[in-house]
């Protein structure tokens, strides 16, 4: 499983259908009801959440087990969206995310170097022929960026939108064909290719940066650590291979065996090692 | 570069907010109400954010002149700091802001008369004789925003016509030509932070180099303005010894004494929470990763190391430098102890 992915999240079928061609994508096995597909190196997921916050919501939740809870992920939600102003078929990325239901404003950290246009994403819960102008409109955004916000940080989760109706052209109260749909979708294809590429490496830094050192997951279970001193052990590992980097860990006289006060004196004499060794060799 | 700013949205028609964004003009404008729904939240990745920082257009509410954390003074009776800046563009991996803040973009507070109106008021409280110090750069560089931000310019004006009141400008940056655009006033330092250039050109990411700064030292010292030399942190690494002894002698080959008002040499410290989060921005980086000692409610070098760092620099300082200007953190301690008790000018 890698390290970092990037996941997307889409709340129709025929949104899904160009962007499963162009980042080449394979089917999964349905999993809570959701169709999902992943790319062979299994770093690109795609998941069709359908329509609205809930199933937006639910959607992040099941994509992130599906991916297998990686160390970061990156995550970009996909879908058409209402624009008073905007040319149909405009591909914009949220610069802000609000949710009308509860009021709350997200602000998705940009990207370096975007070259797309942005707007505010208004999500709403019915599809309405009243624009906030200036405003893109959708019925997932708020609640896809307030649950993908809990595995990741703000940099990394954003709206990509492309317009499907504004003033001069509304919604017909029959709605968008599907085909229509896969045709505006095809328009974002490049873009959105070429984002999940940008998202991926800040991911990978950050998930190469949060990844535990390679002892500890082995050391913590022998010592039999609470989740307080796991996080200590966590750090005293790191500091150790920052200050002397291959050099092996002091030797611990604690036998892994005599449990309960175990884990407190492996870190008292890892800590007492690293402070010796750093007056010894490290100045 | 600047690729976005965030304003909060009862501030798009200032004046000086117009300027900003006049100054940065391919950057995309985003409104919010309040630039902590944009700085707070903490789902936010400080080192991803500093690779691309976003400045943040904000009204300072509350209190806008605190005093300084003791023992950071430079000789007045009284030391406070305000912060029109949060963050900073440069990147020293030793920077405690980065242990105190979710967000590294730059909060840039326009309201720059408020923090006036605090300073008057804190003027207004010193007792008979009494000076007060008001610091500039502790949340962020004074000046390394300043062909932005304009604030050198306009707070220069402003301290001139009070001469209780002293202004430091502490700074990494060559940016000095708001000062050497007009006459020095007497009341302000322009206080560099400087490390020996092996170590700085490694952590003081993105700061102009050490020479650099010593030539920007050089030339606002010829123009007659009063200079602060920053020794703080000392940092320790190989060759310490020879870095620091060449640094000195690199500054007073630049720097006049009598243009120096004052040196400061102190202890790299966090406080306990800042340091743990550090480390874990930074969980490679052998400087955060090196023991410390608790002293004073703060994680520093160890102590013997740090206090062998500062005789060595107070032994290599030119006889004709008055002690009395040497500054040791904390306040009465080390060196240059119990000879802090006045403004040295
Ligand atoms: S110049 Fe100062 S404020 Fe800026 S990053 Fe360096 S230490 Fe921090």
């Amino acid at each position: 499983m890698s390290a970092a992915t990037v996941n997307l999240v889409v709340a129709m079928g025929c949104e899904a259908a160009p962007l499963l061609r162009g980042l080449a994508l394979k089917s999964l096995p349905v999993e809570g009801g959701f169709r999902a597909w992943c790319d062979d190196a299994r770093e690109t997921f795609l998941l069709q959440a359908g329509i609205g916050r809930v199933n937006a919501a639910a959607g992040v939740v099941t994509l992130q087990a599906l991916s297998g809870h990686p160390a970061c992920s990156a995550w970009l939600n996909v879908g058409i969206a209402g624009h008073a102003e905007e040319e149909v078929g405009r591909v914009l990325v949220a610069e802000s995310v609000h949710e009308e239901a509860g009021g709350r404003v997200r602000y998705p950290a940009l990207p370096a170097g975007l070259a797309l246009g942005t707007a505010p994403l208004l999500t709403v819960d019915r599809p309405s022929s009243e624009y906030r102008p200036g405003f893109l409109h959708d019925m997932e955004g708020a609640a896809f960026m307030a649950t993908a916000l809990r595995y990741s940080s703000t940099e990394l989760v954003h709206c990509l939108k492309v317009v499907s109706d504004n003033r001069a052209q509304p919604l017909s109260t029959a709605g968008l064909s599907k085909t229509r749909v896969e045709s505006l979708l095809e328009l974002a294809v490049e873009d959105v290719v070429s984002m999940v590429a940008e998202l991926r490496v800040p991911a990978e830094q950050r998930a190469s940066r949060l990844a535990p050192p390679a002892e500890w997951q082995k050391l913590s279970e022998e010592y039999a650590c609470s989740v307080t001193q796991a996080a200590l052990l966590r750090r005293l590992l790191q500091r150790w291979n920052a200050l002397f980097p291959g050099r092996e860990l002091p030797e611990v006289k604690q036998p892994a065996s005599a449990r309960g006060t175990a884990a407190g004196e492996l870190l008292r004499q890892l800590e007492a090692g690293l402070d010796e060794m750093w007056q010894r060799d490290g100045q | 570069m600047i690729e976005t700013i965030y304003i909060e949205s009862d501030l798009l028609e200032h004046p000086r907010a117009r300027s900003v964004m006049k100054r940065l003009p391919r950057a995309r404008v985003v409104s919010c109400d309040h630039y902590g729904e944009v700085f707070n939240p903490h789902a936010q990745d400080f080192r991803l954010q500093k690779e691309n920082p976003s400045l943040l257009i904000a009204r300072k509410r509350g209190r806008m002149v605190l005093p300084v954390p003791p023992g950071s003074g430079i000789g007045a009776e009284q030391d406070f700091y305000f912060s029109h800046l949060l963050n900073c563009p440069y990147d020293c991996r030793y920077c405690f802001l980065q242990g105190s803040y979710n967000s590294a973009g730059l909060v840039l507070f326009i309201n720059y008369e408020d923090f006036m109106t605090a300073v008057d008021e804190r003027i207004g409280e010193l007792g008979d004789g009494e000076r007060a110090c008001f610091f500039s750069g502790y949340d962020g560089d004074s000046l390394a925003l300043d062909a932005v931000t304009g604030f050198a310019g306009e707070f220069l004006s402003f301290f001139e016509q009070r001469p209780r009141a002293w202004l430091e400008l502490r700074t990494r940056s060559v940016n000095t030509a708001a000062l050497l655009a007009r006459e020095p006033i007497d009341n302000c330092v322009v206080a560099f932070s400087l490390s020996p250039p092996a170590v700085a050109d490694r952590l003081d990411i993105g700061a102009p180099p050490v020479r650099s700064r010593l030539k920007a030292m050089a030339g606002l010292a010829r123009a007659g303005w009063k200079l602060g030399a920053r020794l703080d942190p000392l940092l320790f690494h190989d060759g310490w010894e020879r870095g620091y002894k060449q640094l000195i002698d690199d500054l007073f080959a630049c720097v006049p004494t009598s243009s120096l008002h004052s040196l400061s040499l102190g202890p790299l410290r966090f406080p306990p929470k800042v340091l743990e989060k550090m480390r874990r921005l930074h969980p490679t980086d052998p400087l955060l990763a090196a023991p410390t000692e608790e002293w004073l409610g703060v994680r520093v070098t160890p102590r013997d190391i740090h206090e062998q760092m500062q005789r060595l620099c107070v032994e290599c300082l030119p006889a004709s430098l008055d002690k009395s200007r040497v500054f040791c953190w904390p306040a009465n301690e080390g060196l240059a102890r119990g000879e802090q008790s006045r403004l040295a000018v």
